[in-house]
């Protein structure tokens, strides 16, 4: 390239590095989606950091100082991270090698482990999360849940807006193909191919390429996932709680030497498959009589990670009937909607999600059952059904994902 | 309900005849399970709301008729974009959120202008070029109102972690400020956004030997001013970068 021009096409690229800022771009595209399709206008209070500048204008020194403590004081609030035991610096690419991989941990317990040949950064941080870029590759994403968490993850063209989850997240670049596999909790994702935002809960998978204009949301594969093969990285996310003291050890014995792993161990590391024969080799049915709630909802959703769905439901239908009202049965109870709803079941899918919202009125899934209740009343016809959830979703979630359906079943005569 | 090993347990299939709300716990373990769950694992399946306009060019289509999701749809798919193109070109301004809106407001209007459906990006390109230059023409017209209208403070949009980029930004912006409005647009267009001079020249709609001459232009002015400017100097002369790579 002529020198002469490569300095403007250097300069070109850093400027369009870091303008526009990410959250104010967010922040107009939405308040222009809002005017131009919902026609009202937000009051957006005006930005501290405008309202002093604009104060102390007559005043240059004072507007330069008044602005930057702000700004101090914002930056002091927000989360510090590290990149493999190091401080991270915002915006810097990590590039773990081949073979390697590099641990992300933030100070509000959230972690992320890139796989060796990724590229990825941190775009930005503050109290309430940060925004994360994965250049190429893939990330395996712990968020820890809090009331006013917000994280969002970018990968090529895509968003995941997360509030406290666990999922791996892939972009190949080359391809233009885009993975999502949830591990726990629920995200939302926008991007091409995608109509309107999309919900995407623990279980599934999430894979979008634009240039083969393929589309598909599926149970993730039995593999390993990468990352936790030797399952000292990361702290290993805790969907299941503790063991429960009282099962009976031989519930959760497989059989073999004793070189052999337990089913609940080879769950723990991700073997589903294996996890799954060692649970049916030691007595299915009589885990699911015995085992404890955490350990019961550990051998469902491997079952179901393994493909195995009359397993994962029967491990699921014992967690509700023995634990009834805890979480681990909220989830199953959820579970048991998703799978219904992915077979085609809508019936099954709607009494579950009922269920859940009957007994779990402010669950972390609260949100997504309605919304699937509503997708389940919509596509079996029952208007009035519908109806209903439609006026309830509104008034609980009105800018929930499921909101533009509500509003159009709403809007019918 | 025991299962015993070896069976199946289905989740039952609700009947239309039974009651569906309030739920009795009790009814799910009480009745006959017709149907598994999952008949074989699911291993992928094609969502059908998932992909409704596969490509640009059959929502351009749908939205040209005034389908109203696909007119969602076209703002979903590309108001970033776009977004970052006007922030591109204005800099930072705290009329963003309108340019943008004016900018689909604009394609929803004229939809029909729109010949070949598969340039959709490219035309709501022009008509952002189009919108930023009003506005960027508008702000030169109000800047003798700069310390009364709160319009012309600038924002934050360009607070960062590094100061030194932050400084090079506001820099690089207010040199742009100075240049005449074509000239900034194509050495924007080329420079940040990365587009081919063909491109540009389709976008800006100008001839190729007129985007030509005025990036030449424009990158000769630019660099006489920068080379001025303490947080540009070392950039335009070849210098450190402002981040590491």
């Amino acid at each position: 390239m002529d020198e002469s021009v490569s300095w403007s096409r250097e300069l070109g690229r850093e400027i369009a590095d870091h303008h526009p800022r990410p959250g104010t771009l967010d922040e107009a595209m939405e308040e222009a989606r809002e005017q131009l399709f919902e026609q009202r206008r937000r009051r957006e209070p005006k930005r501290t950091a405008s309202r002093l500048m604009f104060l102390a204008a007559a005043a240059v020194l004072v507007l330069i100082f008044g602005g930057a403590a702000g700004l101090w004081h914002l930056r002091s609030r927000a989360m510090g991270f590290e990149v493999a035991s190091n401080r991270g610096a915002v915006l810097k690419w990590v590039e773990p090698r081949e073979g390697e991989e590099t641990p992300l941990r933030f100070s509000d317990g959230s972690s992320v482990l890139l796989e060796g040949g990724s590229r990825a950064r941190v775009v930005d941080v503050d109290a309430q999360g940060a925004r994360f870029e994965l250049g190429r590759g893939r990330a395996i994403v712990s968020v820890t849940h809090r009331a006013a968490s917000r994280w969002v993850f970018e990968a090529g063209p895509y968003q995941v807006l997360v509030k406290g989850t666990q999922f791996n997240l892939a972009w190949d670049a080359r391809i233009e193909r885009f993975e999502l596999v949830m591990r726990d909790g629920a995200v939302q994702v926008t991007g091409p191919l995608l109509a309107e935002p999309m919900a995407i809960v623990a279980g599934q998978t999430l894979v979008l390429q634009p240039p083969a204009k393929t589309a598909s949301v599926s149970e993730p594969s039995s593999a390993p996932m990468p990352g936790f093969a030797n399952g000292t990285l990361l702290a290993e996310p805790d969907t299941t709680g503790s063991p429960d003291p009282g099962a009976e050890p031989g519930s959760s014995q497989g059989k073999g030497g004793p070189a052999s792993l337990t089913w609940s161990e080879l769950a723990r590391s991700k073997r589903h498959r294996e996890a799954v024969d060692a649970a049916e080799a030691a007595g299915f049915s009589g885990i699911c009589a015995s085992a404890g709630g955490g350990d019961l909802l550990l051998l469902a959703d491997s079952a179901r990670f393994a493909g195995k769905g009359a397993r994962a439901a029967e491990a699921y239908d014992a967690l509700i009937r023995r634990f009834p009202g805890s979480s681990e049965a909220g989830r199953a109870t959820f579970m048991l909607g998703l799978m219904a709803s992915q077979s085609g079941n809508r019936l099954a899918a709607l009494r579950w999600f009922e269920r859940y919202l009957q007994q779990y009125p402010s669950g972390p899934f609260t949100r997504e059952a309605m919304g699937r209740l509503l997708e389940a009343y919509h596509a079996a016809g029952d208007t009035s059904g519908a109806r209903s959830v439609a006026q309830r979703y509104l008034a609980t979630y009105p800018s929930g994902p499921h909101a533009k359906l509500a509003e159009s079943v709403l809007a019918r005569p | 309900m025991a299962a015993t090993p070896g069976h199946f347990v289905f989740v039952e299939m609700l009947s239309p005849r039974l009651t569906r709300w309030p739920l009795d716990p009790q009814v799910a373990h009480r009745n006959a399970f017709r149907q598994p769950i999952m008949k074989a694992p699911v291993q992928t399946s094609a969502i059908s709301n998932v992909i409704p306009f596969p490509d640009d060019a059959s929502l351009a289509e749908a939205a040209r008729r005034g389908d109203r999701r696909a007119r969602t749809a076209v703002y979903d798919r590309h108001a970033r974009h776009i977004g970052k193109v006007l922030a591109w070109l204005l800099g930072p301004d705290d009329h963003l959120a309108d340019c943008i809106q004016e900018v689909f407001l604009e394609a929803f209007e004229h939809f029909g202008e729109l010949r070949n459906l598969s340039a959709l990006r490219g035309w709501l390109s022009t008509i952002a070029v189009h919108v930023a230059r009003k506005r960027i023409r508008k702000r030169r017209r109000w800047a003798w109102l700069h310390f009364v209208s709160p319009d012309q403070v600038q924002d934050t949009a360009v607070e960062g972690r590094h100061p030194e980029a932050v400084e090079a930004v506001k820099a690089t912006y207010e040199i742009l400020d100075s240049m005449p409005v074509d000239e900034r647009m194509v050495f924007v267009l080329r420079n940040v956004e990365g587009l081919e001079l063909e491109n540009i020249a389709t976008t800006i709609e100008m001839s190729l030997s007129t985007v030509n001459r005025r990036l030449r232009r424009a990158e000769e002015r630019f660099r006489a001013q920068a080379v001025r400017h303490p947080a540009l100097r070392e950039r335009v002369q070849g210098g450190a970068r402002w981040t590491s790579p």
